[in-house]
């Protein structure tokens, strides 16, 4: 295989790809008004730049209607399920890998997660931090005290910044200096210590105090929490000092979660009385509430399912730094759907076996974490071709038609 | 000798399995275009962009943090975009005061929001509400006033933009609460954006006369009527 063969590589091709999709996910902020198409990937509409709703909340806000008893929600889920079976029986999953941006924040991730083990330490500390800072609202509050209450508090919000960072340069040296697993149990012990003394001393606070230390408090808990719980990832990363592979019957099992995600959602809904995915969903708060907070941070404040979303998003994105395509494989329910229509799509990955040599690298490359080679039609492939692109005889190859219906027509 | 069949089934010498693939491929293309364009001509689209117009704060996670009350406005109010111009009211809100209400009160909800739900259900344990949240009116707590649960994602009347605090798209979230009073002609009016506590409407409820009895003594309101 050899580059005037293939000039454009499917990586490259990719990357355009998911581009272009990203700026149609984005056309809001050009000033493009909310249409009544849906996204066929993962995107809140809810974010300041979307233009179009999200097929999960398209599920959810039709079960509210159809328990309701109106037309509209059916029809308004059938529309959605429509656009995913003809996208289906065209390219199978391939949205996942070309179009979704969740997915191409998660090929940004993996390149993290082939890095080496320090920077890796460092990507995963520093990415938590600045999340927990964005989300513990640091930022906004400075701001926000400047602007809403006396400004000479101000220095309230530079001394709980410090603090936070301090406490995350703090539980960093527990989880580096000692051996084993103490630091990050200290870590923890702290955090939740600080945590705890937060929700305690909050009552007897209320309203009294000029500025909300206790909240920093609680601040400073979770970020010792956070590093503590990330250094014992860190220290089961550093064990094998490669990246975690998770094979066998756990990994087969735990992709059927994503599955229940998806079941679970017009369950939860027609449950609770309310989109209660939505109320929790890390890609609304990574594709719409940090965007929010970074376009207007003294707009907001946290309500009721701010901590169940931070954490939640913050656990995704340490999946995603430590495994390649974790949210992929393992819970995007959009994936779920998606799966099934990968056995009968149109285009297709060829293999060829007599051209293979058995050297395994697309086993080892495979975002998915599948065999490209065993597997044909997997349900977890997103097509991405990354198997197409590093094979070295050009075994794997993208077919417009797959074999099978080619096969029919053949003479 | 055993097992001379051919091990694969088939049929018009075609792998029966290839077949099915194409025929299911098929189905799912036509099934699909049919759902997608049935969907579509048949209120799906509508009602996507519809829900999608109103953002749903409970799912940002985010409440808004804006200002508690200062004063009513008579006028768009500083910082809207149509600053300083006169408010063209809405019948819901005229045919309110004519019904005798003295003060109205405007709820703006939308399906699957849950602060919406949390206010309606406080407000209703205070009796400021009654109903369900479609199509909700006011309790019995307060006689003179009018009550109106609007669904802001089904809002025919324009009424969500007529009263929003600042006129500028962002701001496009539920819950909203609107207080309106009346001094002769003129509609006085005040909204809140994001949940409010059922306490501090009582409050604002229970305030209403004594504001309004300030500003029509108050100068400014003479020369503006007498001019």
């Amino acid at each position: 295989m050899t580059d005037d063969k293939m000039p454009l590589r499917p990586y490259h091709l990719r990357v355009v790809s998911q581009s272009i999709f990203f700026i149609l996910a984005i056309l809001g902020i050009f000033g493009i008004a909310m249409t009544g198409f849906v996204y066929p990937f993962f995107f809140c509409p809810a974010s300041p730049a979307a233009c179009a709703g999200c097929p999960i909340w398209v599920i959810e806000h039709g079960t509210l209607e159809i328990v309701a008893g109106t037309n509209s929600g059916a029809m308004m889920i059938l529309y959605m399920i429509g656009l995913f079976v003809v996208i289906g029986a065209l390219v199978g999953r391939s949205f996942c890998g070309w179009a979704c941006p969740m997915g191409a924040l998660q090929d940004v991730f993996s390149f993290f997660n082939k890095a080496k083990r320090r920077l890796r330490t460092i990507m995963i500390l520093g990415g938590a931090s600045f999340i927990m800072l964005m989300f513990g609202g640091i930022v906004p509050y400075l701001l926000a005290q400047a602007e809403f209450e006396k400004s000479s508090y101000l220095w309230v919000g530079y001394v709980g910044a410090l603090g936070a960072f301090g406490m995350a340069l703090f539980g960093f040296v527990l989880v580096k200096r000692f051996k084993g697993f103490i630091g990050p149990i200290v870590a923890v012990l702290i955090g939740a210590a600080f945590w705890g003394a937060h929700y305690l001393l909050d009552p007897m606070f209320d309203g009294d105090l000029p500025f909300k230390s206790v909240e920093f408090m609680g601040l400073l808990g979770l970020m010792a929490l956070m590093v503590g719980t990330l250094g014992f990832i860190n220290k089961f990363l550093d064990r094998s000092g490669k990246k975690i592979k998770i094979a066998g019957p756990v990994d087969r099992y735990s992709r059927l979660i994503k599955v229940g995600v998806l079941i679970s959602v017009p369950i939860t809904t027609w449950f609770f009385d309310t989109l209660a995915f939505t109320d929790i969903d890390p890609v609304g708060a990574i594709t719409a509430t940090i965007p929010e907070l970074f376009l207007d941070p003294m707009g907001w404040s946290g309500n009721q399912f701010f901590w169940y979303k931070a954490v939640f998003t913050v656990g995704v994105l340490a999946l995603s730094v430590s495994i390649d395509r974790g949210w992929c494989r393992y819970l995007c329910p959009i994936g779920a759907m998606y799966g099934p229509t990968n056995k009968f799509a149109l285009t297709d990955i060829k293999f060829d076996k007599a051209s293979c040599i058995n050297c395994q690298i697309c086993i080892r490359e495979c975002p998915m974490g599948i065999n490209p080679k065993e597997n044909k039609r997997d349900v977890e492939c997103i097509r991405c071709g990354r198997c197409v692109d590093v094979c070295p005889t050009d075994a794997q190859k993208f077919t417009l038609i797959n074999d099978d219906i080619k096969g029919v027509f053949r003479r | 000798m055993i097992g001379k069949k051919d091990p694969i089934p088939k049929f018009g010498g075609k792998p029966l399995s290839a077949i099915a693939t194409l025929a299911i491929m098929v189905i799912m293309l036509a099934a699909g275009t049919g759902a997608l364009v049935w969907g579509y001509l048949d209120e799906g689209y509508e009602e996507v962009e519809k829900l999608a117009s109103v953002k749903c704060l409970g799912c940002l996670g985010l409440d808004p943090r804006i200002d508690g009350f200062s004063e009513f406005w008579d006028v768009y109010p500083e910082g809207h975009d149509k600053e300083g111009q006169a408010v063209k009211h809405k019948p819901t809100v005229k045919n309110a005061f004519k019904e005798e209400a003295s003060v109205v009160i405007l709820f703006f909800w939308g399906p699957g929001c849950v602060p919406c739900a949390e206010q309606w259900e406080e407000m209703s344990a205070m009796n400021i509400s009654s109903g369900h949240e479609e199509g909700g009116r006011e309790g019995d707590a307060y006689p003179e006033l009018g009550l109106y649960s609007i669904d802001a994602t089904n809002d025919k009347e324009d009424l969500y933009w007529t009263y929003h605090f600042n006129g500028k798209k962002e701001y496009n979230g539920i819950p909203m609460t609107v207080f309106l009073f009346q001094i002769g002609d003129d509609i006085w009016w005040w909204s809140h954006y994001g949940k409010m506590d059922a306490k501090e409407v009582a409050e604002m409820i229970e305030n209403i006369p004594e504001i309004r009895e300030h500003l029509k003594l108050s100068s400014d309101y003479h020369d503006i009527s007498h001019a």
